[in-house]
């Protein structure tokens, strides 16, 4: 609740600072809204002039119903006008500040915690939908403002309306209930919903093109979309059944109840106690009377939807801050390494994991050497990159830069003094120039560093994919965009990882596994000739790969094994010591003899 | 533009809701129908309510004035609270059946379009930007809320427009003139109005123009953990923070700036029909006044005339009906382009009885270019695989060696030559599709229980579980049957409640498995595109080792650049990148001997071996 309340403030002072007067307009639709809730008062007038003969009463009624039709569609206009916009604004500022902060957060490990991540999943599905919660707030001050008018206007015309607004409270008591029904229905229909979607998706998916094709999956996947679509309806159909019987018993109460108030009335009517203005205005406000309730419990269960991903986005800005606050490290990077990098029984154990993905790792990382680090997948090589890019913070140990922990050191600078490449790289679909250049941000729109960088990862036949060279927009979905092979793209991250000419680390994580036997060969050339170059001010080149044919001309190997090192030394010791290295070159090297 | 979503010219609009209607008889006719009696019903109750309370007032002054009795006073009062109560259970008849229409109508119209991208044979539609344009904007389309609102608010709007009907033959019986005057009037401010909104709607929620899609990529290259680690290691996160707001604001400026000088002809519109209405609404009391109309009629009038606004739009409800009408004209259009008709899922050929066996393959002069590119990328290629044979296809990066897979199994048309597989044109004849089992290089990770996912290779025998078991096996998988803990089915997706998400090394032994499966069921070619990329050493070699068991009886192509695996191969050939056509041919020994460009990758991938020291025993 409270955090509810926290995070509808938050947006109502966000909205006001994105724009006053916007703010301020948007109440237009109140004002109109409330308007239309007089109707009944003038419907009276109306009658009671025609039947009395009273030309004041009727002009009154002219003038009223064209006042609150008029104005009112006029008002409703200028305010949703600037209700929709103003959503807009508000929820572009919650979008950018959630980037961000998402972006900015220090450490990856959030990515790893599955309740972190589910969390986070449920803000990417609704992140867009923040802006919303002015809507939806807006619409409980539209709703109320509007009953409000409804119920004075029946109550002074006559008090035993009042009855029948109590009528309508079991409904909002009720309204705990119905949500429980909504709620139920959603979770339950949602999971459906998902694969309904992800496999209607599939079916204009080239690559999922081809296996429907190939495996004749035509009539099976049209099945599967209506089987899933069907199990996402039929929730819906379930709750839509209570609330259709529950409606129905609230209007026939409801109005039984009325009949027999308005026929009250009416005697009353006849005997002269009640005018004929009281009566007309009791009979036409019936309806509005009656979605009162309802309209209350609506305009406060979108509310409580809307604000659900208001609360998420307190959480998140709570999380970033309180990551952030683990993070106080401020010291600055050497400028160059002079003993190199030393891990000191560094462990690793993701959040809820039952075991460590690394433990134990004693090593040094000596200034100027190419370190390669070798394992089978899953055996923790990756973990270990991160942990040196400050990606995660260890569980045991410390990664200590020429003696100061990393824990110490502010990440940002630390970060910027390092580079690299992964597997798993991001494809930037920006024009080549940016995509690869903003491996160096102040130097993002530099022709010739970023051609520096595509020459040292042995990249520039990429350019000739590329029709309007650097300036080619990437990406088929734009306009004018390329598409690059696999290799391609893992070549423009490697070009990418090249563009920081200083780094004191650079991390190489698997980066060429999509490239071909030819690519390979000359990228490990330029690799050695970048390592030296790297070397001479003490920088630590890190290889990580599970080929074995590249790590040879390393300066160590560190042969990883379910998150321990279990080897080390150079190629020629461990092939010597026939271990685990000496077994898996063996396998490899077999294929070629 | 095609882009769809967006308000649609005045033609779609009508002709869409004829098509609406269609749709509505076709999914569900019982519950349509019910709901249409419904729905004139609850109009009809809306008339007679505005009747009766006119009744009702006039009778009443007549009891006051005249002292009359009070008998009709009375009846006018019986059926005025009759009206009401029919209302509900007319109502309430209606939400019932609307519900089931609703959910029927999604059901088809997900069928329908999914069924648009699975039809054509040729995989180079889904490639055509246009299409795939078109087929992305009929899916976001058929999800969007407006179309929701609009599928659902269908009978309350027809209930509406019935209802100012009425209305509009009220008035007809006091001035003849005045409703056509007043509707001519309304219809012609909504027009101003729903243009406006329509332009608002498809501004906001419309096909997103090319800024709002970058600044859309923008924001999910922020929020999503593909690009978090690089955002990191390169500080990128600010950088991508300003281009995101840049390219925002760069759209939404322009846009509200042209809004605004809309809203103000829509205002004014608006106080026109202010103004007519209330002309209509003095002239009523003028008459009233003068006695040419009776008090039981005034309210009457009054009650109707403003009805009568109801011819106007109505809100989001109306947008949405415009978007649904919109959204089928174009469905059916792409749909009546690919031959498809419009409300019913085509007919679908029953897949032909596999026998197993190895089958021969013949390719000759096969020439292909790709919509997307000028020159060909295969020319004039010929290669003839005989029945049973292992072939491996070689060639750097880009050389068009998954392309000829593709067109091995029939996912395109060639520009000229033959391919025949089994003596049959795999993209022509119906009878061939299934022939060709493919591990693709982009093999599809479907979000479904370990079943589907092995199975979906052997369609039509899915369910012989000693045949998803030996593929599986035969695959190196059962590692990831342990994992999942023997449960076949288990969903492979972490997006699912329960799921589990697998290795890239496992998935890779799953679609294996899957082409095996395929094979198991009747397939007689089995091509191999890369199938071991993902996987590390210990696992490749495991998985090669098996890789004459696997290949018993099938014909067996493999794609490969590591070379170690394609010496195993009876036959290799070398596709020629550049010119597009095979230049080397023959076994692994032949080629080492020609010292050709196979020699040449191959000694420089040993080499990587042999710099390095060789082995202990050397």
């Amino acid at each position: 609740m409270i955090a509810s309340i926290r995070a509808v403030w938050l947006v109502c002072v966000i909205a006001f600072r994105v724009s006053k007067r916007q703010t301020v307009l948007v109440f237009g639709e109140t004002v109109g809204r409330a308007l239309n809730g007089i109707n009944p008062l003038f419907y009276g007038y109306f009658a009671a002039g025609a039947v009395q003969h009273d030309e004041a009463h009727m002009a009154i009624a002219v003038i009223g119903l064209l006042c609150a039709t008029g104005l009112n569609s006029a008002l409703q206009m200028i305010g949703t006008s600037a209700r929709i916009k103003q959503q807009e604004y508000v929820g572009f500022e919650f979008s950018r500040r959630v980037a961000t902060m998402m972006a900015s957060i220090e450490t990856l490990d959030h990515h790893e915690d599955p309740e972190v991540l589910d969390k986070l999943q449920a803000f990417r599905d609704w992140s867009g939908t923040v802006g919303e919660t002015v809507n939806a707030f807006l619409g409980v001050i539209n709703t109320v403002a509007s009953s409000a008018v409804t119920l004075i206007v029946a109550v002074t015309a006559d008090w035993r309306l009042l009855i029948l607004v109590v009528l309508g409270i079991p409904r909002l008591v009720i309204a705990p209930w119905t949500a429980r029904w909504d709620k139920a229905a959603e979770e339950e229909g949602s999971p459906h919903r998902r694969l309904s979607n992800r496999l209607v998706d599939m079916t204009r998916n080239v690559d999922a093109g081809a296996e429907a094709r190939v495996f004749n999956l035509r009539t099976e996947v049209l099945a599967r979309v209506r089987g899933s679509s069907q199990s996402w309806q039929r929730p819906d159909i379930r709750r839509n059944g209570k609330y259709t019987v529950l409606d129905l018993a609230n209007g026939l109460l409801y109005f039984g109840t009325a009949a027999a108030i308005i026929g009250w009335i009416l005697h009353d009517a006849i005997h002269g106690t009640v005018s004929v203005s009281a009566l007309t205005i009791s009979i036409t406000c019936l309806g509005a009377l009656q979605s009162v309730s309802a309209n209350v419990v609506g305009a406060a269960r979108w509310l409580g939807q809307s604000v659900r991903s208001a609360v998420r986005f307190v959480w998140l800005q709570d999380y970033s801050a309180e990551v952030h606050t683990r993070h106080t490290g401020n010291a600055r990077p050497p400028l160059r390494l002079r003993s190199g990098i030393r891990l000191q029984d560094l462990g690793y154990r993701y959040n809820g994991a039952e075991t460590d993905s690394l433990s134990g790792i004693d090593v040094d990382l000596p200034a100027g050497s190419v370190v390669a680090l070798v394992g089978e997948n899953g055996a923790g090589k990756s973990t270990m990159v991160k942990l040196l890019t400050g990606m995660y913070q260890p569980t045991r140990g410390r990664v200590l830069i020429d003696g100061v922990d990393l824990a110490d050191i502010d990440l940002t600078a630390w970060r910027a003094r390092c580079s690299g490449a992964f597997q798993d790289h991001a494809n930037f679909e920006f024009i080549a120039r940016e995509s690869i250049g903003i491996g160096d941000v102040p130097h993002v729109d530099d022709e010739s560093s970023v051609r520096r960088a595509l020459h040292n990862a042995a990249a520039t036949d990429v350019l000739t994919a590329l029709p309007d060279e650097l300036d080619t927009q990437l990406g088929p979905g734009w306009p004018g965009g390329v598409d690059l092979s696999g290799g391609q793209w893992q070549r423009l991250a490697l070009a990418r990882g090249m563009m920081r000419t200083e780094p004191l680390m650079l991390a190489l994580d698997e980066p060429t596994s999509a490239l071909d036997a030819a690519t390979e060969h000359a990228l490990f050339d330029r690799y050695a000739a970048t390592a030296q170059e790297a070397g001479h001010r003490g920088a630590v080149t890190l290889l990580v790969t599970h080929r074995f044919s590249t790590v040879a001309a390393a300066d160590s190997v560190l042969v990883l094994v379910n998150g321990r090192i279990v080897e080390s030394g150079t190629h020629h010791e461990l092939m010597a010591a026939g271990g685990t290295y000496a077994e898996l070159y063996e396998l490899q090297a077999k294929g070629y003899r | 533009m095609t882009d769809a979503q967006d308000s649609g010219t005045r033609r779609e609009r009508i002709s869409g809701y004829g098509d609406h209607a269609r749709m509505l008889c076709s999914v569900a006719p019982g519950w349509s129908t019910t709901c249409l009696i419904a729905t004139a019903l609850r109009a009809a109750c809306s008339i007679l309510t505005m009747l009766a309370v006119g009744q009702l007032v006039g009778a009443l002054a007549r009891v006051l004035v005249h002292h009359e009795p009070t008998g009709r006073l009375w009846t006018w009062f019986g059926v005025f609270a009759g009206a009401a109560i029919l209302t509900q259970l007319a109502s309430a008849v209606l939400s019932w059946g609307a519900a089931r229409v609703n959910a029927a109508y999604r059901v088809r119209v997900d069928e329908l379009v999914a069924e648009v991208g699975l039809h054509p044979r040729d995989l180079g539609r889904l490639e055509d930007e246009e299409f795939a344009l078109s087929l992305s904007t009929l899916a976001d389309n058929s999800r969007h809320w407006l179309f929701r609102f609009g599928l659902t608010g269908t009978w309350e709007l027809l209930a509406a427009k019935l209802t100012a009907l009425g209305s509009a033959a009220i008035v007809l019986t006091w001035r003849w003139w005045v409703p056509l005057v007043l509707v001519g009037c309304i219809l012609a401010v909504s027009r101003v109005v729903a243009g406006w909104i329509d332009e608002l709607l498809d501004g906001l929620f419309g096909r997103p123009s090319t800024e709002r899609g970058r600044a859309n990529y923008m924001s999910a290259l922020m929020i999503h953990p593909e690009a978090a680690k690089e955002i990191r290691l390169f500080g990128i996160a600010d950088w991508l923070q300003r281009r995101y707001s840049l390219l925002w604001h760069s759209f939404e400026t322009p846009f509200w700036r042209a809004s605004h000088r809309k809203l103000t002809l829509v205002v004014g519109a608006l106080v026109v029909e202010a103004a007519v209405v209330g002309g209509a609404l003095a002239l009523l009391a003028y008459d009233a006044y003068h006695g040419h109309v009776s008090a039981a009629r005034v309210t009457t009038y009054v009650l109707a005339i403003l009805g009568l606004e109801a011819f106007g739009p109505q809100g989001d409800v109306q947008s949405g009906l415009v978007r649904v009408a919109v959204f089928l004209r174009r469905l059916f259009a792409t749909r009546r382009d690919l031959g498809l008709p419009e409300l019913t899922l085509g007919p679908v050929a029953a897949p032909a009885k596999r026998s197993p066996g190895a089958v021969g393959l013949e390719i000759r002069d096969v020439t292909f270019t790709y919509r997307t590119r000028d020159e060909p990328t295969l020319r004039e290629l010929t290669l003839i695989v005989p029945a049973g044979q292992s072939l491996a296809v070689v060639g750097v990066n880009g050389a068009g060696k998954s392309t000829l897979m593709k067109l091995l199994a029939g996912l395109y048309r060639p520009d000229s030559g033959s391919i025949r597989v089994d003596g049959k044109d795999p993209f022509t004849d119906e009878t061939c599709h299934g022939e060709v089992a493919v591990v693709f290089q982009d093999f599809v990770h479907y979000p479904l229980p370990l079943r589907d996912n092995v199975g979906f290779g052997a369609m039509g025998r899915e369910d012989e579980q000693a045949l998803l078991d030996e593929a599986l096996h035969d695959a190196a998988g059962t590692e990831v049957l342990d994992r999942l803990e023997g449960d076949w089915e288990a969903v492979l997706s972490k997006e699912f409640e329960g799921g589990t998400e697998l290795s890239a090394g496992q998935w890779q032994r799953i679609a294996l498995a899957r082409a095996l499966a395929s094979v198991g069921g009747g397939a007689g070619v089995l091509v191999l595109d890369e199938p071991t990329a993902a996987l590390d050493v210990r696992a490749e070699a495991e998985i090669f080792d098996r890789f004459l068991a696997m290949t018993r009886g099938v014909t067996t192509i493999l794609v490969s650049h590591r070379l170690s695996t394609v010496r195993r191969a009876e036959r290799i050939v070398v596709l020629d990148g550049t010119a597009g056509r095979i230049s080397e041919d023959g076994s692994h020994e032949d080629l080492m001997a020609r010292g050709g460009a196979y020699a040449e990758m191959f000694t420089l991938q040993a080499s990587r071996f042999a710099m390095a020291g060789g082995t202990p025993e050397s």
